[in-house]
């Protein structure tokens, strides 16, 4: 797929400059795409997101005041494919996706409008003013997450057109007086229906809409605005960051805790986006610069200045420092261990030939065994049941959705990933 | 060579020898190879102190007579001007600095940058500047003359007492009354300390550390000879992408035509990170065409400590720039600097 091979990050700056990147360890391909003396006065890129799974177009939200724009790139084509002015409601456009066809956009003042060819197809939601983000579930596309200042986290099922969640306020502080509500951006975790909120106080809060309205988690990051998160390539993982310039990486098991911290930053971090392949956090921030930092290691792997101040950033999800040809050469031993597997995994991989064999052993093995539910009746299994209700219910999680998942015991499965993750430090450490 | 300790203190060839040889090496840059000793003042064996004093100035008043017969000399000769090894010269190298004109190709995107930032109308003479000047609450007498002279200094600009109005209260009366800048000075100990210059109405807003604030009292200058022309506004070696934004910020503060009737300059000359304000009247010799220069006070230095988009907000803003927290990892050299 040659377009892949292209850029693989791309930003938006407040000047209106919108970039493609190509980074390898070699060295950094720049490109303004939008060429710089068509941009007029209101063109700040204020969202930008991919169009479809495949990661072949870009959607962007320029303008701040007045009159607001949604234009799509074609990476494929490396051109503009369409544009249109965005006429509901007021200020920036906070969040953009697409949605069966149609774009989505969300604006400051709250209108989130689905934008059909045919008008009475178009949707409108208000999800109250001061809106901050939008954001469309990865998981189920027909769920959209909103919020924003003094508003409320609220989950929207575009389906159903109806509004299934709203969170409830925290209780009062320690003082009885009411803690105030920020949220700067939201991600949907992998694997279940739990949503994850940073806030401009500096609360990282968890909450599964399953359970409660409350938050499950709520962390305190304390004196630091948080502005974004991204889901990290580890299991109940995110990283955060701030705007005066610090970023860590966030355990969200319970209780949750803040474990790394990386450096190097002097400004606001405005957009972060995670490999899906390789451990690599990528942000931008107002200090005009892209950083690269390894997961693990805390390591700058690389810095980039782009002259503007990058206000949001797109992220090929395979993206590696590696060049074309290496990359190649994984993607053939990867779709090699696949064949083994005889399913598709996804999370950590690495390119080293050893660790791909170890893991094919470890399927191999795991296929042999028995699948110890189906020995069991079913009254064992409710009494287990009743015995581990937490355990469960990481079985339940992980069934949900993995093909994979029906072969194996999933108890064992468990334990792999811990193995695999203890092999994997060892790895890292080394 | 011979200790110089037990020399005549009226003994004075051997000086003379000593700045012959200075001159020599000045001129033609010879690497000697003799051992160099340190530094050994002659004199300060003599018990008497006033003798000791006038010995020493007889023997500072030469050296400096003889340095610019060295000069004098390398100018007639022709020879170029040694270029001195100074942290600045040997500055680390930035990526972010601006290279060249910024009309050029490769800085266009800078260019773009600049039409389209806050101050952008500002530099198509959009609007005049008005600006409001006011302090930290219960200023003393030093802190007030120093913002009183500033309105002196800055056309268009009133001085207010703050009258415990926190910052963001007065951003949003100031967008009311029409104003294009806020500067809070602090103050400490009874010294300015401390300068906030918010532009309004969306920002920037920058944060300096203010030391050496001198009233023009301290210089023995009368406020009154502060005119109240416009002035000229002289920005000065601001190189990186961060020193631009702030020579852009300061400069917005003044009235962009300045009325050279006045003759009247300020200066923010920026060295080493630290910026340099101060305030002139100059006159041409019509004859040699050379300037004069009268300073009118009063003169202060700043320091950058952080830089944050929209207005201010320190506690939940987004910072462009900030030093705070992190001084160990960014001044990691003596050669390296920001703006």
């Amino acid at each position: 797929m040659s377009y892949k091979q292209d850029f693989n990050v791309f930003v938006g700056a407040t000047s209106g400059a919108f970039k493609g990147i190509k980074i390898t360890d070699k060295g950094n391909i720049i490109k303004n795409i939008q060429s710089l003396s068509s941009i007029t006065e209101n063109h700040e890129v204020t969202a930008m997101a991919w169009g479809d799974d495949d990661e072949k177009e870009i959607l962007m939200g320029c303008g701040v005041k007045g009159v607001r724009s949604v234009k799509v790139y074609d990476t494929e084509y490396s051109a503009f494919t369409s544009s249109f002015v965005c006429s509901t409601g007021e200020g920036k456009i906070n969040g953009i996706s697409r949605y069966s066809g149609a774009i989505l956009t969300a604006v400051k003042s709250g209108e989130v409008k689905l934008w059909k060819f045919n008008k009475k197809e178009q949707l409108l939601i208000n999800a109250g003013a001061n809106l901050h983000r939008m954001r469309h579930s990865h998981i189920n596309k027909n769920i959209i997450a909103t919020g924003g200042e003094e508003n409320e986290l609220k989950l929207f099922d575009l389906e159903r057109q109806s509004r299934i969640f709203l969170e409830k306020n925290v209780r009062h502080d320690s003082l009885e007086l009411r803690v105030p509500i920020s949220i700067s951006d939201i991600g949907f975790l992998p694997n279940s229906s739990n949503v994850v909120t940073t806030s401009k106080y500096g609360f990282i809060r968890l909450y599964d809409p399953d359970a409660q309205r409350r938050p499950v988690i709520n962390l305190t990051i304390k004196d630091e605005a948080l502005t974004t998160l991204a889901i990290a390539p580890k299991e109940h993982h995110i990283v955060v960051g701030s705007g005066k310039g610090r970023m860590n990486l966030i355990d969200l098991r319970k209780p949750g805790k803040i474990l790394n911290t990386y450096k190097d930053f002097v400004g606001s971090i405005t957009s972060l986006a995670c490999s899906a392949v390789q451990p690599y956090i990528i942000s931008t921030g107002l200090d005009r610069h892209l950083r690269i930092h390894h997961l693990e290691t805390k390591k700058l792997l690389k810095k980039v200045y782009l002259t503007s101040k990058i206000n949001c950033m797109v992220l090929r999800s395979d993206f590696t420092m590696k060049d074309d040809d290496e990359n190649d050469k994984i993607k053939a031993k990867e779709s090699i261990s696949t064949s083994l597997n005889g399913s598709n995994r996804d999370g950590n991989t690495d390119d080293n030939e050893e660790f791909d064999d170890s893991e094919a052993e470890y399927d191999a093995l795991f296929d042999k065994m028995d699948v110890i539910a189906h020995d069991k009746n079913d009254a064992y299994l409710a009494k287990e049941k009743r015995k581990l209700p937490t355990k469960q219910a990481i079985i339940v999680d992980d069934s949900s959705d993995s093909e994979k998942a029906e072969k194996r015991p999933k108890l064992i499965k468990h334990k792999t990933s811990t193995k695999f993750k203890k092999e994997y430090n060892s790895r890292t450490i080394k | 060579m011979k200790k110089k300790l037990k020399l005549n203190p009226l003994y004075r060839e051997k000086s003379q020898e000593e700045a012959d040889i200075k001159n020599e090496s000045e001129g033609a840059e010879e690497i000697s190879q003799e051992v160099k000793f340190p530094s050994h003042n002659q004199f300060n064996n003599i018990k008497c102190k006033a003798v000791r004093l006038q010995k020493n100035l007889k023997l500072k008043k030469e050296k400096t007579k003889a340095k610019k017969e060295a000069r004098k000399e390398r100018i007639k000769s022709g020879l170029p001007k040694a270029v001195p090894h100074t942290i600045e010269s040997l500055r680390e190298k930035d990526e972010t600095v601006v290279q060249g004109d910024i009309d050029d190709e490769e800085n266009e995107e800078i260019k773009i940058d600049l039409e389209h930032d806050e101050f952008a109308s500002y530099y198509k003479h959009g609007y005049e500047p008005k600006v409001l000047i006011t302090y930290s609450d219960n200023p003393l007498r030093k802190t007030r003359i120093f913002g009183r002279e500033l309105t002196r200094i800055i056309p268009n600009s009133i001085s207010l007492y703050r009258n415990r109005s926190g910052v963001k209260k007065m951003v949003k009366s100031a967008i009311a009354r029409g104003f294009t800048d806020i500067i809070v000075i602090n103050e400490n100990m009874k010294q300015p300390n401390g300068l906030l210059l918010v532009h309004l109405p969306d920002g920037p807003t920058a944060h300096f550390k203010l030391s050496n604030p001198k009233i023009t009292p301290e210089l023995k200058k009368n406020y009154r000879e502060i005119t109240e022309h416009r002035p000229e506004v002289i920005l000065n070696n601001f190189t990186t992408r961060l020193g631009h934004t702030v020579s852009r910020m300061l400069g917005a503060l003044f009235h962009y035509e300045p009325e050279f009737r006045g003759r009247r300059a300020v200066t923010f000359h920026n060295q080493r990170d630290y910026i340099f304000f101060r305030h002139h009247r100059y006159e041409f010799n019509m004859k040699t065409g050379k300037p004069k220069l009268r300073e009118l006070g009063p003169r202060f230095t700043l320091k950058l400590r952080s830089i944050q988009k929209g207005t201010f907000d320190s506690k939940y803003g987004e910072y462009e720039w900030i030093i705070q927290g992190r001084r160990h990892a960014m001044e990691t050299s003596r050669r390296k600097f920001f703006l």
